[in-house]
């Protein structure tokens, strides 16, 4: 589950305050996905960020499950993205002097030394991407990139999945790959946050939100 | 996936990061080791110069006429040859070398001259010092000529020489030293003089070398002569001011000529592995906040990051000992008497990644001190 009470997010640009969320509330119940829409500028990634512990509330009280994440120290918000978060970025965020397999693998570095490695495979085999597992993000297509992105967000089973504007740069073929893959994850069970500005047209959100100007419409 | 294998992928992605850090560590310990060995040696090379200058102590019975001593009349109290043996027991004295004297003017072949009865050497009990070149052990029997008294009486080695009531064999003709009384000394052994001139077991000086002064104390004069009366208290400390003083400050400027250029050597080293740190840790902005994104805790962040620093300064370090090494060989500043000491330079290779790694500390914990958001470079503004 996902819930934000009355959060807000200011930031300091000079002399101006800029108002990046205002007085937002929403909730994501367990399992579910919702799709949250809005401009650019308009605080999407930014809640996103908050959601993920990436950076704090100025107010208002963010919760992932039943953890307040603006309540944790740092290392505990550490720990939560660890174990319970993934996040899929917009730009991918891949290491660049990584193979797409390490990339994936990348999360192992944060726990305890399991094999991953099958999972690693199995992920890069649903998101048609074994062939390029000795490959660095720079020989990658961008559709390539994203997926390889989404595989190290699932590696571990998160029980939350926060996707920023996942299918922004990708193809209609690449876009469906990974639109799928994340409604698998909540068919698993995963509480999923998608945002985008652009239409879903492959899955079908048992929620939906739209931010303009740091405000829930 | 491991840490150690994730540093050395990023080392060899981003070599010429590696390399340029690589070079400026193995240059500043360069340079740093070659002020060393130049330090060590130029301060070695200096000291024996001065050294070589001469004596720059004279220690007098406490009531000699220092007048009649300018006039060459040695007249006057003497003292007991075994107050050589003394200061050379005495550790805490500012001196090393002593030379027990008899000296006094005489006619002999048809000149004045100072006839020296000189005692070989010594130094110090506990310490190993190569002999002044001004110091001479003469064997019995024999004289050393003065130049003048050599030029005014045309002897030359082997002839003899006739002192009183005693014939000598010129053993040696020494170089001309360009002042009297210098010139006109005749050195022999200092037990044959004693004998000659009825003093049996007595000196009226001794010659010694000021040379444990410390580098900071600026009244050097005055702690050389308190040191020396502390265990004689009945002789009079006569400095040659020109020569303890320039030696003193001489031993001054060279330390302070070598801490200086190490200062600089380490303020460069320091000021480019910052920089190049710096520029490192900015093009892996992206880098450190997927990390975090991705939950890796900052503390592992930090290691992996000085693991590398530690890496290539350590390869750097290395290499600069060997680079310092050969340019101080090659450089000929000084004659490779005294080099920086194997231990020492085992310990520049040790000390610099540690030196490195502070100095790559700022960069990278401002960095992880910040937001992942902010890091990450996602999100307003």
């Amino acid at each position: 589950m996902i819930r934000l009470e009355q959060v807000e997010k200011h930031y300091r640009r000079g002399r101006e305050i800029v108002r990046a969320l205002d007085g937002v509330s929403l909730e994501v119940p367990r399992g579910k996905l919702a799709l949250l829409r809005g401009p650019s500028g308009s605080g999407k990634t930014t809640l996103i960020n908050l959601c993920a512990g990436l950076t704090l509330p100025t107010r208002g009280n963010v919760f992932a499950g039943q953890e307040c994440v603006n309540g944790l120290d740092g290392r505990r918000r550490t720990a939560l993205r660890a174990q319970r978060i993934a996040v899929v970025f917009q730009m991918f965020h891949l290491i660049p002097y990584l193979t797409a397999i390490e990339n994936v693998l990348l999360p192992m570095l944060a726990r305890r030394p399991d094999d991953c490695r099958a999972r690693a495979l199995e992920l890069m085999d649903a998101l048609q991407l074994r062939h390029r597992t000795s490959h660095r993000p720079h020989e990658m297509s961008a559709g390539e990139r994203q997926r390889c992105a989404l595989a190290r967000a699932l590696l571990h089973r998160p029980e939350i999945i926060l996707a920023d504007e996942p299918t922004g740069n990708l193809d209609e073929e690449s876009a469906r790959l990974v639109l799928d893959m994340i409604d698998a994850s909540r068919a698993e069970g995963a509480t999923v946050l998608l945002v985008s500005h652009h239409p879903v047209n492959h899955i079908c959100p048992d929620l939906e939100f739209t931010l303009r100007d740091g405000h829930l419409q | 996936m491991t840490w150690t294998r994730m540093v050395l992928r990023e080392m060899a992605y981003s070599r010429w990061n590696t390399l340029a850090c690589m070079a400026v560590v193995a240059a500043a310990t360069a340079l740093f080791l070659a002020m060393m060995d130049i330090g060590a040696s130029s301060v070695d090379a200096t000291r024996l110069l001065m050294r070589d200058m001469g004596f720059n102590l004279q220690i007098t019975p406490a009531g000699a006429d220092q007048a009649r001593w300018q006039a060459l009349d040695f007249v006057g109290p003497d003292m007991p040859e075994e107050y050589v043996h003394r200061l050379t027991r005495q550790r805490q004295i500012m001196a090393q070398h002593f030379v027990g004297k008899l000296q006094h003017t005489v006619q002999a072949e048809g000149c004045t001259l100072v006839l020296t009865g000189v005692l070989p050497e010594t130094v110090r009990t506990g310490t190993e010092k190569t002999p002044m070149p001004t110091a001479y052990a003469v064997p019995e029997g024999q004289v050393y000529l003065g130049a003048a008294i050599a030029r005014a009486t045309g002897k030359k080695p082997g002839d003899a020489f006739q002192i009183l009531s005693r014939t000598f064999e010129v053993g040696r003709v020494l170089d001309e030293y360009g002042a009297i009384p210098e010139d006109i000394r005749v050195y022999a052994r200092l037990h044959d003089v004693q004998a000659l001139l009825n003093r049996p077991g007595r000196i009226n000086s001794i010659d010694a070398l000021a040379c444990q002064c410390p580098a900071d104390v600026r009244d050097i004069v005055g702690l050389v002569r308190e040191s020396i009366e502390s265990v004689l208290p009945d002789v009079a400390v006569q400095p040659y001011y020109s020569i303890l003083l320039a030696r003193h400050e001489q031993r001054v400027m060279m330390r302070r000529l070598q801490m200086a250029a190490l200062a600089a050597a380490l303020a460069a080293a320091a000021a480019a592995v910052w920089g190049l740190t710096y520029q490192n840790v900015v093009s892996r902005r992206q880098e450190i906040g997927t990390l975090r994104a991705l939950g890796m805790r900052e503390e592992m962040i930090l290691v992996a990051f000085l693991a590398k620093i530690a890496a290539y300064a350590l390869i750097g370090a290395a290499l600069g000992c060997v680079i310092g090494r050969i340019f101080f060989l090659c450089s000929r500043v000084a004659p490779p008497t005294t080099m920086t000491p194997p231990t020492t330079i085992m310990l520049l290779i040790v000390v610099t990644p540690l030196l490195a790694m502070i100095f790559g500390l700022p960069p990278i914990a401002g960095r992880l001190l910040r937001e992942p958001a902010d890091t990450l470079g996602e999100g307003a503004p």
